[in-house]
This record gives structure tokens, C-alpha cells and sequence, in this order.
């Protein structure tokens, strides 16, 4: 087994429990849910298999799902942008394409793209996540202010994950 | 020909994509809880004994306000106490009901779909449909348990509808939630007629044979009358404070069947 799998397992453990067992007992208010595990496949190389990142996908949602004793709801987010990943990187991609064998980084992407990137793979999570949470549309722009507030907060802790990460 | 292999790849990984989240759907959305939670009691022995190991290395930051709000149920009961000590207790027959307490592994609260997972399980005689009561009122359901641990359904999840009643009068409600907001539920099914005012006592009917009669639920904390049913519309401030809950009580009732078969036509929950 390589360096490389032994820290994406390292990272995928991390993300979990972190997610698991510090952001999920914080309340700031009852509108604000931090998501901050989705940094696992956010970092995951760019040409990673298609289906090995759905298979991740799927493994992380229901890690989380178990911990939270919500069978589906995470791991149907997850999957979608386990999904939608491959066609992020295709719309986003620079002119002269990326460069191999790189995971998605603020120090190998840019800042900007990486952020274009993260917000736009948090949103599709949050906002399948949200509705789902909550059984559909009832409460429709209640449960949106939830998502876009989420997303902000997600946001940004998952750009400080990613910094600590890229020092190490 | 490659073309034509590109696009089956293609097309694989989309039906894989729509085949898993079918899945994950069905998982959530299913009606039948078996299926909806064997999955998590075939999982809940890591994810509980992490978070149980968390736990035990967090809790003494939280010992304060758990030895508060065990003092404040001590003087409760206590209280309680001094008022059946001054009459002879004849000898009455035993109600069946019994408590066993449980500590709270993991709990979740400012989602919807809320569930509390306890330190409990088959092995300590725990199943399905027991009622739950923390230090200060009802806690929930629990609605599946594995060896070990159990899943809770508490008061706070759209799912959950418990019988209660106003503690003055004994008019007969149905309680339910649906706000964002863990110390409060919705009250509904008490007729408009009935007198009702800002801080009337809430607690379990005792019907279902979940709960024993008299559970403390809450607070009545507003309340409207809806003019097209003639029924109220109660929001109710809930004693059980779920952000810091830790220790639970898991009520067994040995004579439930009996006590259901006597009342045949009241609801299950």
C-alpha cells in the first residue's frame, strides 16, 4: 500500500470522527449544521476511478449515517457529488488542462478555483442533505436559509481543514 | 469502437450513480423500521463504542451541569416523596412499570431527523416501543435496539406523536414536532372549549402504555385557537433540555399487553 492511500485512509478516519464527534455536538443556533467530512472527497485526486469515488462516497455518508442513526440520508449526498465531481472539474477546467497525478489544492489550483470548486460541490451536498433531512419541500425557504447558512460556515472550516492539511 | 466503449463507460457509471442513490433513498424513506434499522444495529457497535470512549474523555467538562440537573431531579422526586409520606400506602398491586437507566452515547439536535443512541440494549432487556424519560420529563420512543446500544426516537423528530394531556383537566392532546427548535413542540387535538392558559402544565396521558400516566412533558408557552376546526394550536416549552442530556431512563412495562388489550380502541403512540 502506498504513502498516498495510507493518508487518505488517515484522512477519511479523520474527517469522520472530526465530523462525528466534535461538529456534530456544536450548536451555535438551531439553523447552523457544520459539514466539514466532504473535505475527504473534495482532496481526493483528480484522476482518481469515477467509480471507486462513488464507492468512497457512498462509504463516508454511511459512516456518518451510522453515527447519527440516519440510514441514507448523508450517503445519498455524498454520492450525488461523488457523482457530479468529474463534470465539476470539467467546467472548471483550465485552459491547458490539469496537471497530473495533483489532488485539488489552493497550492496546486489557485485560490479561486478551489473556491469556485468547494462552493460549488458544498452546495449541491447541502442542499440535497437539507431537503432530504427534512422529508421534502414543507418549509421551503426555511430549510433553504438553513442550507445557504450551513454552506457559508461548512465553507469556511473546510478551508481551514484543507490549509492544516496541505502544512502537514 | 472506442467511442462506442467510452460512452458504455459512461453510461455505467451513471446507471451505478442512479442504482446506489435508489438505494440510499430507499434506506431512508422506507416505512418499515426493520429494514430502516438493522442497518444501524449491525453498525452502531463501532460508532458506539467510539463515541462512548469520546465520551468518557469529554464528560468532565459537562460534570456541572450533569450533577445539576441530577440535583434538580433528586428534589423533585424528593418533593414527590413527602407527599405520598403522609398517607399509609395500602398494599397495592405493583404497575408493571420499571426503570433502567442508560447514558446518552450520541444525540443529534439541530437537524429533523433527530435520533438519541444509549448505552442499553437487548442484553438489558430493552426493545422496541419502550418509553424514554430523562432527569427532567420525557426524553422519546425507542424505536430498535441491537445487543448493546438502542435507538431512540426522541420528542424532537417528525416522526414522533405522543399522547399527552393538560395536567389540570385531563383533556386529551397529541403531541408532535416540526420546528427548528429542540425545547419546543406543537400540541394539537385539544378542543377549543377547554380552558387553557400560558404556562399550564403538559404531561403523558398514560394511553399507550409507553408512558405511565403523569410523565412531565412541558410548559404551554403560546397558543392558538384555529377558528375553521375549533381546535388549539399550542406550542409547548419542553422540560427535557436536549443539548445537555446524559443520563436516561428506559421504562419497561411488564403488564403492557394486558393494559392495551383493556383499552382496544386508543391510539399505539
Amino acid at each position: 500500500m502506498s504513502k498516498t492511500n495510507i493518508k487518505y485512509i488517515l484522512l477519511f478516519i479523520f474527517a469522520v470522527l472530526c465530523q462525528t464527534l466534535i461538529f456534530d455536538r456544536l450548536y451555535f443556533t438551531n439553523y447552523i449544521n457544520i459539514y466539514i467530512y466532504i473535505l475527504f472527497l473534495l482532496l481526493l485526486p483528480i484522476e482518481t476511478n469515477k467509480f471507486l469515488v462513488l464507492l468512497l462516497s457512498l462509504i463516508l455518508g454511511l459512516s456518518i449515517d451510522t453515527f447519527n442513526s440516519t440510514p441514507g440520508i448523508h450517503a445519498s449526498a455524498t454520492v450525488l457529488i461523488g457523482f457530479l465531481r468529474p463534470s465539476i472539474f470539467r467546467l472548471y477546467a483550465p485552459r491547458d488542462g490539469y496537471e497530473p497525478n495533483k489532488f485539488p489544492s489552493i497550492k496546486n489550483n489557485g485560490f479561486y478555483w478551489f473556491l469556485k470548486y468547494s462552493i460549488s460541490l458544498i452546495l449541491i451536498h447541502h442542499i440535497l442533505l437539507f431537503f432530504v433531512d427534512a422529508y421534502g419541500f414543507s418549509h421551503f425557504f426555511l430549510t433553504l436559509f438553513r442550507i445557504l447558512i450551513s454552506s457559508v460556515f461548512s465553507l469556511i472550516f473546510i478551508i481551514i481543514g484543507h490549509l492544516l492539511i496541505l502544512r502537514e | 469502437m472506442k467511442n462506442l466503449l467510452n460512452f458504455i463507460i459512461k453510461y455505467a457509471f451513471t446507471l451505478t450513480f442512479i442504482l446506489i442513490e435508489i438505494l440510499c433513498f430507499a434506506l431512508v424513506f422506507t416505512q418499515n423500521s426493520y429494514q430502516r434499522f438493522s442497518f444501524i444495529n449491525s453498525t452502531n457497535r463501532i460508532s458506539g463504542t467510539i463515541s462512548q470512549q469520546w465520551n468518557s474523555i469529554i464528560e468532565y467538562t459537562r460534570l456541572k451541569s450533569i450533577n445539576d440537573s441530577l440535583s434538580k431531579e433528586n428534589e423533585r422526586l424528593m418533593n414527590n416523596l413527602e407527599k405520598y409520606r403522609r398517607y399509609e400506602i395500602p398494599e397495592i398491586e405493583h404497575s408493571g412499570y420499571k426503570y433502567v437507566s442508560a447514558k446518552v452515547v450520541s444525540s443529534t439536535v439541530n437537524k429533523k431527523q433527530n435520533y438519541i443512541t444509549i448505552n442499553k440494549g437487548k442484553k438489558h432487556g430493552i426493545e422496541p416501543e419502550m418509553g424514554v424519560i430523562g432527569p427532567n420529563g420525557i426524553v422519546g420512543i425507542v424505536v430498535s435496539t441491537s445487543n448493546k446500544y438502542s435507538t431512540v426516537l426522541p420528542i424532537i423528530n417528525p416522526n414522533s406523536r405522543v399522547s399527552v394531556k393538560l395536567e389540570k383537566n385531563d383533556y386529551f392532546g397529541s403531541l408532535s414536532w416540526e420546528s427548528q427548535n429542540a425545547n419546543q413542540a406543537f400540541l394539537s387535538e385539544i378542543p377549543g372549549y377547554v380552558s387553557v392558559q400560558k404556562g399550564d402544565v403538559i404531561v403523558t396521558s398514560g394511553f399507550s402504555a409507553i408512558f405511565p400516566d403523569g410523565v412531565p412533558v412541558g410548559t404551554i408557552n403560546s397558543f392558538i385557537k384555529n377558528q375553521s376546526t375549533d381546535f388549539y394550536e399550542i406550542v409547548v416549552d419542553l422540560y427535557t433540555d436536549f443539548y445537555n442530556l446524559s443520563y436516561v431512563y428506559v421504562i419497561t412495562n411488564s403488564n403492557k399487553s394486558e393494559q392495551l388489550e383493556m383499552m382496544p380502541n386508543t391510539e399505539d403512540e
